[in-house]
């Protein structure tokens, strides 16, 4: 099954992804999820937004 | 009997009569051996070595047999202790399995730490369970094992691997490495070639992967230690990728590898077959040691660093605040620090729960944030009846929903 992604946007510039399989995937360069959405995305697929409300959370501290 | 001492001796002679010897220091024969037999002890005084069953020691203490100690037994080399965490594979014996799987047909984790790499046919990486009593090797009574069944596979591309990822291309660089492993098979004599790839991660412009063929051995239908021995290369002069904690060691398995990957495989060809696997390890130096045991308490922390799964049925859940009439934000902290930031992942049904109301259901969980250390995540819902800044507990609402974080490779 190919996976799908979605992209939601967070406050503060922070952003997830959504896979089409109920996973979310931090835009972490090391994290292997989010190098095969970048893989993903390299073949000229684009994410539609998750939806249109940003959700209002706070990002942890690094 | 008169003892015949030899004439004119030289130093360092050893003369023997029986099941005594001698050896002459230049001025008078001494005891050799002392009252033992001399096949039994033998001193090498000469290069200060004892040989114990041994008559010819090539180290300080060279014992060919078992040795029983009563205290621990120190190394001072610290590139090879003698005890504890000799084994880079993690989950060597398959018994953590935080996903509860049973069987998977397509690339992916199963057992933790443990990767299903196929391509082509019908590939089935399944958990097998031990018949208690009937280990694969007397002294370890192991609860799992993993098996591999291979059809279909015909294509030059074709291939079957069991693989682990060990953290860090640093290790093992430009040693002597030995792969040990227990298997079997369902029938005839398959192969299983082994290999390790030396991965330098990503971020900057990393070095290119570096395959190193390690042999093969032949399983039969019974379980049986196999082990190879190889030498992986210098890292000296490779780049290393930037982001952190992305480079790694593979250790691959091979059960069916098409003309594609002879150089990887030493040839060893499609094999459509059922093979079983337990007791893997990973370790430095030529000699394959006892299986290393660890318990199951240092295991699974070893395995949350890529991958936990924190169950919530009747426990307390995680605390949280609610931000709107709809929605509260998640926040806690993973029992063991990640590689990286990990994907997340819920499954089953939540609620949110507060003092003196009834219980909301959790309808979706959205903008998940985490270092490798804490994360956070909004639980919505679809009743507004959430009071802004009001504490809640996010909890299970039926069965044994899980919260899932992975950062495997």
């Amino acid at each position: 099954m190919d996976i799908t992604y979605t992209i939601e946007t967070i406050e503060k510039g922070l952003f997830v992804i959504h896979t089409s399989d109920g996973r979310m995937i931090p835009p972490d360069d090391g994290n292997a999820d989010y190098r095969a959405y970048l893989a993903w995305v390299a073949e000229g697929n684009t994410a539609e937004p998750w939806n249109d409300t940003p959700t209002e959370i706070t990002p942890p501290p690094a | 009997m008169a003892i015949d001492f030899p004439n004119s001796p030289t130093t360092g002679q050893i003369f023997t009569s029986g099941d005594k010897s001698w050896i002459w220091d230049g001025t008078v024969w001494k005891a050799y051996g002392a009252s033992l037999s001399p096949t039994v002890l033998k001193v090498d005084s000469t290069n200060s070595r004892v040989g114990i069953n041994n008559q010819s020691p090539a180290y300080a203490l060279d014992v060919d047999g078992t040795v029983e100690a009563t205290q621990f037994i120190q190394g001072t080399d610290y590139l090879t202790p003698y005890t504890g965490f000799r084994n880079k594979i993690i989950n060597g014996d398959f018994r953590i399995n935080q996903r509860v799987f049973s069987s998977t047909t397509a690339n992916g984790y199963g057992h933790d730490r443990w990767l299903l790499l196929k391509n082509g046919g019908t590939v089935t990486y399944s958990t097998q369970a031990f018949t208690v009593g009937s280990p694969a090797a007397t002294g370890y009574e192991a609860q799992n094992y993993a098996r591999i069944v291979t059809s279909g596979q015909s294509a030059s591309g074709d291939y079957a691997v069991l693989a682990q990822p060990i953290e860090d291309v640093r290790t093992f660089a430009n040693s002597t490495v030995t792969i040990s492993f227990w298997a079997k098979a369902s029938s005839g004599t398959p192969k299983v070639a082994v290999q390790i790839e030396q991965d330098f991660g990503t971020g900057g412009s990393p070095s290119s992967v570096v395959k190193t063929y390690f042999g093969q051995v032949t399983l039969s239908t019974s379980w049986a230690r196999y082990s190879v021995t190889g030498a992986l290369p210098n890292i000296n002069g490779k780049t290393i990728g930037t982001t952190a904690n992305t480079s790694s060691l593979y250790v691959n398995l091979w059960v069916s590898g098409g003309s594609t990957f002879n150089s990887q495989t030493g040839s060893l060809g499609i094999q459509n077959t059922t093979i079983d696997f337990w007791g893997v390890q990973v370790e430095r130096g030529s000699v394959a040691t006892p299986f290393e045991q660890r318990p199951i308490g240092a295991e699974l922390a070893l395995c949350q660093r890529y991958y936990e799964r924190t169950y919530h049925g009747a426990g307390p859940g995680v605390l949280g605040f609610v931000d709107s009439t709809t929605q509260a934000s998640i926040c806690g902290q993973m029992m063991v620090e990640k590689r990286v930031a990990p994907t997340f992942a819920t499954s089953g049904s939540f609620e949110l729960r507060r003092g003196g109301v009834a219980a909301t259901a959790v309808s979706s969980t959205t903008g998940f944030a985490a270092t490798t250390k804490q994360y956070r995540f909004a639980a919505n819902t679809s009743t507004a009846n959430l009071t802004v800044g009001q504490c809640l507990l996010f909890t299970y609402a039926s069965g044994d929903p899980y919260l899932e974080f992975s950062s495997e490779f």
